[in-house]
């Protein structure tokens, strides 16, 4: 039977044998009552969090369709993943022309897979946008779950799964176009939970599922299977550390034949230490000063207090869980690449579960204390956790995603005006022609087999399994063709149309002075001519009348402003 | 596993741990030392060829007044700034490679076509505390008008190499008109002057 206490507004149950109801000294009435007070707490917390579930989900869809629709998306995620998914649901070949390489050669996401039959359903990249946030306001209810059976306090395991759906670092990562990455605390938290139940089959199904998200997640899944070592579960935690290892390096395999032998472009993330995996590991383990310099340096310092502030600290007091999630941090940490210093991105999905779960077990620690200090309020530590985490989570929201952005500040007016253009502009490209587009505008027109985003074909940027295209992505490396070189490039390029603007959008991966350079180019080229200027929206195509292209562009009033400047990147 | 269990594994995990820690720290301290002393004598290049720039340890770095194009000066594949103004127009450059950070000197070695006249090239570098420290000029340099290819040498003093310039460069080039063939980085002078000998590969 199931007893509980109420105390200072933290509800504990505690399991109590049938033997010893009839020695209790608390009247039968009294623990009917009680148990049903527990039960009433119990069910209003699953209602509460199945509530909030639903409202993340329903308000990020909102946020992230929203921001699609209004540009705010980039070719450069948003339409790889949403080209990817299309080719596979239409049965063609999965060669992304928006990044030059295969989807399997990018990165090992066969997950992909899994989602293109959704496509025949509903052909929208908002599929993506949708099961992005349903899947991570999903990771709430394992997460509640875990809590709940380590805390046995059903309102706090509903505060720290609110705290998680608030954490700003997830709701950034959900506001940023999609990756395959966003399924990852689900399913990690998932496993956790199947593990502490010990339903080994569905932890393993779990562990398969996040196997398919990236190559990287079988780290993830040896660290989980290294924690059930621990546990005492032996075999299973052999088996997931197994499972793990093969998931990686079956991952780097597959990237590495579908980049005909060639290693992934992203050990170059790391080339500050060599220019190798050996070389790399090797310059590690001579050089421990700088690694510790660069661990310790200020930007990833404010990176660690950008993750931790949310949840007050608290998961410090667990070191072990943090463990779990080092492979990840490291390599955050140790990259070249700035955005994986910064709480904004994919990069932090698989630290996140880790650290929630390190929350809820941070009561067994604080219990601990109590005990080792003599101290008496036992319900303290729930409400010193509760307490701290809705303060930490409310400071972090005011700076997170909720209040200050999601780049939706556009008025409704300038929104429906934009909109009415670009559906224009978008029904002047046929289904099946190939496409140049800036990254903004690019995002829409991902179904298709040819879409390069701007400048390439023309000359060739953050393209391709190449080192150089990672640093383009950097803004280094990149230098602009003579005039004579790009000319001959535009004469012989297979792009039939040709789509810039609006101004104010990202002109990712060039520079202000590099994409206006790239225009004036172009538009001097009379292998292409204008066939549409509204607003800040040109297009062109191959084989238009050039010198009518002309007179379309100079009747826009105010000319095209995207030639006079280009958003800085 | 009880949690008890799980707890009591922690202890001796700790100092095992801590043990592995101190072994994995020391040997390879001492290893590096030695690595210090090989690492000198490297080369870090930029150098450009038709369509394409070759890059070793450095690379250009992308910012306002630094954004940089490919052409040619008198059939040699050259970089030159899009910048049309010659008073804010650098070419940034990164360093990737980590070698020369420790050096109490670097030496760097430009070539440059001479077409301006009374004028000369600036190389500017990431010093710690100074993020645009003057290199000492110690040949070549100056401009004449002769429409040739000539040659700068600069020595760059403890640099930091922070990435503390504009856009996280490390050094910056400036001069009217400026425009480079190929740009050495080396903690030995003869490297570096050796590595802008013309290569065999077609330009």
């Amino acid at each position: 039977m199931v007893l509980g206490s109420v105390k200072m507004g933290i509800v504990t149950i505690q399991t109590v044998s049938v033997e010893s109801e009839a020695s209790s000294p608390i009247p039968a009435e009294t623990c009917t009552s009680l148990s049903r007070h527990v039960d009433g707490v119990r069910v209003g917390c699953h209602m509460l969090l199945w509530a909030a579930v639903f409202a993340y989900t329903i308000y990020f869809c909102a946020v992230t369709f929203q921001r699609h629709d209004r540009l705010h998306t980039t070719l450069y995620d948003m339409g790889i993943f949403d080209q990817a998914v299309w080719l596979i649901s239409r049965g063609h070949s999965a060669f992304l022309t928006t990044r030059g390489m295969h989807v399997l050669s990018d990165h090992f996401t066969p997950i992909l897979y899994l989602l293109a039959p959704l496509y025949w359903i509903w052909d929208s990249p908002k599929v993506l946008l949708t099961a992005q946030s349903l899947s991570l306001a999903l990771a709430a209810i394992p997460l509640f779950h875990i809590a709940l059976h380590r805390l046995h306090s059903p309102v706090l395991a509903l505060i720290i799964a609110v705290t998680y759906l608030l954490y700003p670092p997830m709701q950034w990562m959900n506001i940023f176009d999609f990756h395959t990455e966003s399924f990852a605390p689900l399913l990690v938290l998932s496993m956790f939970w199947f593990l502490v139940r010990s339903q080994h089959r569905s932890c393993c199904i779990m562990a398969i599922l996040l196997l398919l998200c990236k190559e990287t997640m079988g780290l993830v899944v040896a660290c989980i299977g290294i924690h059930a070592l621990f546990r005492g579960e032996r075999k299973f935690g052999s088996a997931l550390i197994l499972l793990g290892v093969v998931g990686l390096v079956g991952g780097m395999l597959v990237m590495r034949a579908f980049n005909h032998g060639q290693p992934s472009q992203y050990i170059s993330l790391y080339a500050s230490y060599g220019d190798s995996a050996p070389s790399i590991a090797r310059y590690m383990l001579t050089h421990p000063a700088r690694i510790i310099a660069q661990l310790t340096s200020q930007l990833n310092l404010k990176y660690l207090v950008g993750l931790l502030a949310p949840v007050g600290f608290l998961v410090l007091l667990t070191p072990e869980y943090i463990a779990l999630a080092l492979p990840t941090f490291l390599a955050n940490m140790l990259s070249d690449r700035p955005q994986m210093h910064t709480t904004t991105y994919q990069y932090n999905a698989t630290i996140l579960p880790f650290l929630f779960i390190g929350v809820a077990h941070v009561e067994q620690v604080l219990e601990k204390w109590r005990r080792a200090l003599s101290l008496r309020w036992r319900n303290a530590c729930h409400i010193g956790v509760g307490v701290l985490l809705i303060v930490a989570c409310a400071h972090a929201v005011a700076g997170g995603p909720l209040s200050s952005g999601s780049d939706t500040r556009q008025t409704s007016q300038s929104a429906a005006k934009r909109a009415g253009i670009l559906g224009r502009a978008l029904a002047v490209i046929p289904a099946q022609a190939s496409v140049s587009a800036q990254t903004a505008i690019g995002a829409q027109l991902a179904h298709r087999r040819r879409l390069y985003m701007f400048p390439n074909p023309f000359q060739t940027a953050a393209w391709g399994n190449d080192p150089i295209a990672l640093r383009h992505q950097l803004g280094l490396s990149f230098y602009a063709l003579a005039p004579p070189a790009l000319h001959a490039r535009i004469a012989h390029a297979d792009v039939e149309y040709v789509v810039l603007g609006p101004g104010d959008t990202s002109i990712f991966p060039l520079h202000g002075p590099e994409f206006q350079y790239e225009v004036r180019i172009l538009l001097e080229d009379n292998h292409y001519g204008a066939i549409f200027a509204e607003g800040d929206i040109l297009i062109l195509k191959r084989g238009a009348d050039f010198h009518a292209g002309r007179l379309i562009e100079e009747a826009v009033p105010g000319k095209l402003t995207f030639l006079r400047s280009g958003k800085a990147r | 596993m009880t949690g008890r269990e799980w707890r009591d594994l922690r202890k001796p995990l700790g100092r095992r741990m801590s043990v592995a820690a101190s072994v994995l720290c020391l040997v390879p301290m001492s290893i590096s030392g030695c690595r210090q002393a090989t690492a000198t004598g490297q080369v870090l290049l930029i150098r450009a060829h038709a369509e394409r720039v070759e890059e070793k340890g450095i690379c250009s770095v992308s910012v306002g007044d630094g954004t940089v194009m490919l052409t040619n000066r008198s059939a040699t594949p050259c970089i030159v700034n899009m910048n049309s103004d010659p008073h804010s127009s650098y070419f940034y450059f990164h360093v990737l490679d980590d070698s020369l950070k420790a050096s109490k000197a670097v030496y760097a070695v430009v070539r440059y076509y001479d077409q301006a006249e009374q004028s000369h090239i600036e190389l500017q570098y990431d010093m710690r505390r100074d993020a645009y420290r003057p290199a000492v000029l110690l040949s070549g340099g100056e401009y004449g008008g002769t429409h040739r290819w000539r040659a700068a040498v600069f020595r760059l003093d403890a640099p930091a190499f922070a990435g503390a310039q504009n856009g996280g460069a490390d050094l910056r080039l400036h001069g009217k008109h400026l425009c480079i063939d190929a740009l050495a980085l080396s903690s030995e002078l003869k490297r570096a002057f050796v590595a802008l000998t013309p290569s065999r590969e077609p330009r």
